[in-house]
């Protein structure tokens, strides 16, 4: 095993070592760059019989911070302040380039999975809140430590992303459920466990047609556990519960987008599922189900442009079924297997600031059905 | 570990300047051969730093009879891509390598993207895209219209890539 890893480093460093030699002679101001993103969220949930406060929050606010070592070299942060009162960091790598369309990307990266997760910023998404699948089964904003590399096929209009990175941690303070995926145990580059070999991330698009890009994602390990850390190995007692705690994870997401002039629609399919299910739950008194997916359609019409102004509605259907394969003895929960319609309109006055407003109808085979109203504003510069 | 890493990196980055045609001059050598054209005698007619190089290249009559430009451009970056700001022209922290050859009427006979950094807006590089510029002139095309519409998530590279190439026919 060791001899395996020495030889990852050995060829790590042989391929960063043929790196172009060619400096990049940039004024001092021009090495940096800052920019910053943020939200504004008002949402009120509307049910028959029930009442609820509404709900207004300062979604996040993102500091991204750039320095440009050399012409080859990059460095990019993101700090993120959620909520008002929660600081994260939520990218924080380096991009070295080894050669024509082939970079070494290392640090805490974003996982390259669908549309939303790697392009976040409000300007992107039409409703308010980013669409349910893109949170409830892709985590955005998804991001573990990993290493890999990342580039451009420009002769095939082709963009690849391939990571080793950490996976999410199924056993400790929480753990997997039916209801919120794996979102409550990313890791987030905070004193990450790593219980057992990393996963693979990967995505490649394909950006050949007019107006039209096309994706592919994959996500594919073990998930990590706290059970047996710095107990003996040979006690298999121990050895059991630790391998009970752990499921092995595999995610795809296709998605595709067409943009020309007002006119843009995207869409989106996701499936995500779980081995190892049945243990697991009896172990963490959980109830994961072997599949998930998910699949949005959004369509977007700019019914006003003049320079950096414009209008646009929206419509996205959404269906989720968060319990799309269960274990024997796993009792179906007919509310998450639900249907969102998103209606909605978004004001630009000028390029960097969007004022939204949407409203949602969610249903759900258990018919406990409720609408929401959403508006929001976002800034980017 | 990390740290045999980064002294590595280091290494690999603490050359002397190097110039953009020392780098592509192979490519733009293979373009004047391919099209059976003289590249014997090239002069710089713009040199912008290490970012912007602009060549008139003459025949055996010293009658300019092409152009070519290797130039790096301002780039999409992170956190938004939707407008080239004029900070943004000359901005390169995040940029792409352009290659254009001209006839000697400022036509534009071939125009590649030699090399893209950034992880946004790369869909400039899509071939489709690139050869709407074929035979536009920099000069009349670029006054006369509104240049090619920009692709829709690669603003800032659209944009940036048709004002890099307006700025060759004042030079």
């Amino acid at each position: 095993m060791k001899s395996l890893r020495y030889s990852i480093y050995f060829l790590l460093f042989s391929v960063v070592i043929q790196g172009q030699n060619i400096t990049f002679n940039l004024d001092s101001d021009q090495k940096h760059y800052f920019k910053m993103y943020g939200e504004v969220h008002y949402s009120q949930k509307m049910e028959d019989n029930i009442v609820y406060n509404a709900e207004l929050d300062v979604q996040r606010l993102v500091s991204v911070y750039g320095y440009q070592f050399s012409r080859n070299t990059q460095f990019v942060a993101e700090i993120e302040y959620e909520h008002a009162n929660e600081i994260f960091v939520e990218q924080a790598w380096v991009k070295h380039k080894l050669g024509k369309g082939i970079n070494l990307k290392a640090g805490l990266i974003l996982v390259p999975m669908g549309m939303v997760n790697e392009e976040h910023e409000p300007n992107f998404f039409y409703s308010v809140d980013r669409p349910f699948i893109d949170k409830n089964i892709v985590p955005t904003t998804w991001r573990e430590i990993g290493l890999g590399i990342t580039g451009l096929l420009t002769d095939y209009s082709l963009k690849y992303q391939l990571y080793a990175m950490n996976n999410v941690l199924s056993f400790d303070d929480s753990t997997l459920s039916a209801g919120k995926g794996i979102r409550s145990a990313r890791q987030k580059g905070s004193k990450v466990v790593l219980s057992g070999l990393p996963s693979i991330a990967g995505k490649l698009e394909y950006y050949g047609f007019s107006d039209t890009k096309f994706g592919i994602s994959t996500y594919v390990g073990n998930t990590n556990t706290t059970v047996g850390n710095g107990e003996a190995a040979a006690i298999d007692a121990i050895q059991s519960e630790r391998d009970s705690s752990i499921v092995s994870m595999a995610m795809i997401s296709v998605h595709g987008t067409y943009a020309r002039g007002p006119f843009s629609i995207r869409t989106q399919y996701s499936l995500l599922g779980f081995g190892k299910t049945e243990t697991y739950n009896n172990y963490a008194s959980a109830n994961i189900p072997k599949m998930m997916h998910g699949l949005y359609t959004s369509i977007g019409y700019k019914f006003y442009e003049k320079e950096d102004e414009f209008w646009r509605v929206f419509a996205r259907y959404s269906k989720i079924n968060q319990q799309l394969q269960l274990n024997e003895n796993q009792t179906k929960e007919d509310k998450l297997d639900q249907s969102i319609i998103t209606v909605g309109l978004n004001y630009s006055p000028t390029n960097g600031v969007i004022f939204k407003s949407d409203y949602q109808i969610y249903t759900n085979k258990a018919k406990s059905n409720y609408n929401q109203l959403n508006l929001g504003v976002g800034i980017w510069f | 570990m990390v740290l045999i890493l980064f002294l590595i990196l280091a290494q690999v980055n603490g050359g002397e300047s190097e110039k953009l045609i020392d780098k592509y001059f192979d490519k733009v050598k293979d373009y004047y051969e391919d099209h059976d054209l003289s590249l014997k005698e090239y002069t710089v007619l713009l040199e912008d730093k290490t970012v912007k190089e602009f060549y008139s290249v003459k025949n055996a009559k010293n009658q300019v009879e092409s152009y070519f430009l290797i130039s790096q451009v301002a780039a999409c970056s992170l956190g938004g891509c939707t407008s080239l700001d004029e900070k943004s022209k000359t901005l390169s922290s995040e940029y792409f390598d352009l290659l254009v050859i001209l006839d000697e009427s400022k036509n534009i006979q071939y125009l590649k993207i030699l090399d893209y950094f950034s992880d946004y807006g790369y869909e400039v590089t899509s071939k489709r895209y690139l050869k709407k510029f074929k035979n536009k002139n920099v000069c009349s095309f670029f006054e006369e219209t509104d240049g090619i519409d920009a692709i829709s998530g690669a603003t800032v590279s659209s944009q940036a890539l048709e004002y890099t190439l307006s700025l060759l026919c004042e030079n």
